[in-house]
């Protein structure tokens, strides 16, 4: 689910936190690196990932978005 | 709670397009402004990751590009929800003004060669959309707001506005992450919030996976009812055109560099639903892919094959400016539109204006004045503005007349009235109580739910009284809804607000007995545009139980 973070190049520096329109990121207290608190209200917007200034964020589309089987409109 | 108390000139609600626009403008003219967002302004709101179009005329010389056929094109696309008096006053003279904000705050809308790149599309006679790169423009404008001295609350979300002697005095809110209650006294309030999403089930399952931005939840449009303002136009529904799948913005960059839609036998079919084929409006092309896949001629495709490499290249990077991970999707469904046809579906529903130069939500006048006392309104939540091109021009308005307002002895600056306060309070706080159990999300699902049956495509007087039933139902659960974090309780009030909105948009569209703007408002027992008794809006107001009321309003077009 997006966005995703590498936990190698994240310095906790909280940028993406303060990025987020939908206040989807939160920072670990205990390892001190962002995560994503609530995953299924990402709006696939990619702030967070333009602002990280060490580009430890990619985008992962979710299955649903992957794979939209199913639906007939109206 | 802890509570923090500010004192101001000019309130904010909300710090998009409009709202910061409007901050700039009342600073320029030395009045105080405080601005709450429920988010971090740098990056909050429809174009916090970037944006890509500017629609414009500009007076170059041919008759398609001037004030005049602007307002003919909105005259004729927007016929009964469009009032021109007040779309000349807040877009035509504030048009200019709004280009040199563009290159005032660092974000031009001019190549580096100083032209302008325009594309033409959705019906307009002639390159109105100026292309450019808006991936800074949402940080750039926060920035410019804040050294121009705005006080801003990030991550305050508004949940009232405070009336005292039936004059507005502030607004009330909550932070998203500590829970402090914020209480702000001015003299004039902007209601800001961008329009209302979320009211209508996503194809996906996925409801934040939308077109237009998830937290913009009408809460502006809530918030102003509850006040005694009016809002128009609440009866559209407003659909897209998106990749299957992925609910993303791009669709006037697609057409607008000459992708074509085709249908599974390979046929492009738009010239059966509109004259003017691929440049027709967009709720004609969301007509021809429903009407594709109901003749059973799915799926459906946008092809841009054809395109040069050139056009490729900008078409691939202005997508990119308008959602950001636009190549992302492209990469990981392995799409590459030299070489692939995209399958293009309808997005989820969303209430909204007719088209892109006509909004809908709470209804303003010429001055962005509502008809209470001290409120205003600008951009997608108020009824006249939709598009950054309007969100932009009627920010600057409304920081203008706001700020004349302001200074004026008609805004008395009165002191917050504490019973209402206490209400409010009250009613921010109570989801936290132990005692309820039912998620938001739940909520939120039937409320999706019922509009998706009721109010989508095609409407009837049938299926919009059981669409109202089932709100009643859902209702009686409103007090149920639990929040156990700040975070949440946002989300909580947001459901809420989409209630109210929801109630509006079936009070009008029961009301409004014609059919217009295509699948906007397609009624199956009145499916005839009937000008003669409709043409004009319907505006929708609270009445003294606390329940929708219609009214009327003719618009006259000679
Ligand atoms: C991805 C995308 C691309 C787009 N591309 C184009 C384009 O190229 N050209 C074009 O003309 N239009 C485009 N649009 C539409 C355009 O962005 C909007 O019309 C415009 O931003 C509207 O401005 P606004 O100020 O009304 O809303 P916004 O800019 O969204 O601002 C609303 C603000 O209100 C805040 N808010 C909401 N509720 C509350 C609350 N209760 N309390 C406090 N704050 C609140 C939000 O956080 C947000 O910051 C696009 C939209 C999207 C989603
Ligand atoms: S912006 Fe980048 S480096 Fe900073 S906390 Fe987020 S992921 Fe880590
Ligand atoms: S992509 Fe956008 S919505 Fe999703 S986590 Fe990043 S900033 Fe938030």
């Amino acid at each position: 689910m997006p966005p995703v973070f590498d936990a190698n190049l994240c310095t906790g520096c909280g940028t993406c936190e303060d990025t987020c329109p939908l206040d989807v990121i939160y920072m670990d207290e205990q390892n001190g690196r962002s995560f994503a608190k609530y995953p299924e209200e990402c709006w696939h917007c990619g702030s967070c990932r333009q602002e990280c200034p060490v580009e430890a964020i990619q985008i992962r589309f979710p299955l649903r978005v992957m794979v939209p089987a199913g639906v007939v409109p109206y | 709670m802890a509570e923090e108390r500010l004192q101001t000139d000019i309130l904010i609600i909300g710090g998009g397009a409009a709202g910061l626009n409007a901050a700039l403008s009342a600073r320029e003219a030395g009045r105080e402004v405080v601005i709450m967002d429920k988010a971090v302004i740098e990056r909050s709101g429809h174009f916090a990751g970037g944006i890509d179009h500017f629609a414009a005329y500009l007076n170059t010389g041919p008759s398609w590009d001037t004030r005049e056929a602007y307002l003919d094109f909105t005259a004729r696309s927007a016929r009964g929800a469009t009032n021109l008096e007040v779309v000349e006053k807040i877009y035509c003279d504030q048009l200019n003004t709004a280009i040199k904000r563009f290159d005032a705050v660092g974000c031009s809308l001019r190549r580096s060669d100083n032209t302008f790149f325009r594309t033409q599309s959705y019906g307009q006679p002639g390159p109105w959309w100026i292309n450019f790169n808006g991936k800074r423009l949402k940080p750039l404008l926060g920035q410019a707001v804040r050294k121009a001295g705005c006080r801003v609350l990030d991550r305050v979300v508004t949940a009232d506005i405070l009336i005292n002697e039936g004059q507005v005095c502030g607004a009330a809110g909550f932070h998203i992450r500590s829970g402090t209650f914020y209480v702000v006294q001015a003299k004039a309030v902007l209601i800001a919030t961008g329009g209302t999403n979320r009211l209508y089930q996503n194809p996906t399952g996925l409801s934040f996976n939308c077109w237009m931005c998830p937290a913009n939840t009408g809460d502006g449009e809530a918030i102003a009812y509850r006040a005694g303002a009016r809002l128009a136009n609440v009866e559209y529904l407003r659909m897209t055109l998106i990749p299957r799948g992925f609910s993303a913005a791009g669709l006037n960059a697609l057409v607008g560099m000459g992708g074509i839609l085709v249908n599974g036998t390979g046929e492009a079919f738009m010239k059966r639903y509109d004259p003017l084929g691929m440049k027709g409006p967009r709720y004609k092309l969301v007509e021809g892919v429903l009407g594709e896949i109901k003749a059973h001629r799915g799926p459906v495709f946008i092809d841009c094959r054809h395109l040069d490499p050139e056009a490729l290249t900008h078409l691939v990077a202005t997508l990119s400016y308008d959602k950001d991970t636009f190549p992302d999707f492209f990469e990981q469904k392995g799409i590459d539109l030299s070489r692939d046809l995209l399958e293009i579906a309808t997005s989820e529903g969303m209430q909204g204006g007719p088209n892109e130069v006509c909004g809908s939500g709470i209804k303003i006048d010429a001055d962005c004045a509502t008809n209470v006392p001290g409120l205003f309104a600008a951009g997608n939540s108020a009824d006249q503005c939709r598009s950054l091109h309007m969100a932009t021009t009627s920010g600057i308005r409304a920081g203008c007349t706001m700020a004349t307002y302001a200074a004026n002895t008609d805004a008395r600056g009165l002191p917050v009235y504490q019973p209402q306060l206490d209400g409010i309070r009250q009613r921010i706080y109570g989801p936290l109580n132990e005692s309820r159990s039912m998620d938001w999300r739940e909520f939120e699902d039937v409320l999706q739910r019922i509009l998706t049956e009721g109010m989508g495509p095609v409407r009837s007087a049938w299926g919009m009284k059981q669409a109202w039933q089932n709100l009643d139902l859902l209702e009686k659960w409103k007090n149920e809804v639990r929040a156990r974090t700040y975070h949440d309780l946002c989300r909580t009030q947001e459901v809420y607000n989409m209630l109210t909105v929801a109630r509006c948009m079936i009070t009008a569209a029961r009301y409004r007995k014609e059919s217009r703007f295509g699948q906007c408002h397609s009624r199956l027992d009145y499916p005839q545009t009937d000008d003669e008794r409709w043409l004009g809006q319907i505006a929708v107001d609270r009445d003294t139980t606390g329940n929708p009321r219609t009214q009327f309003l003719p618009i006259n077009y000679d």
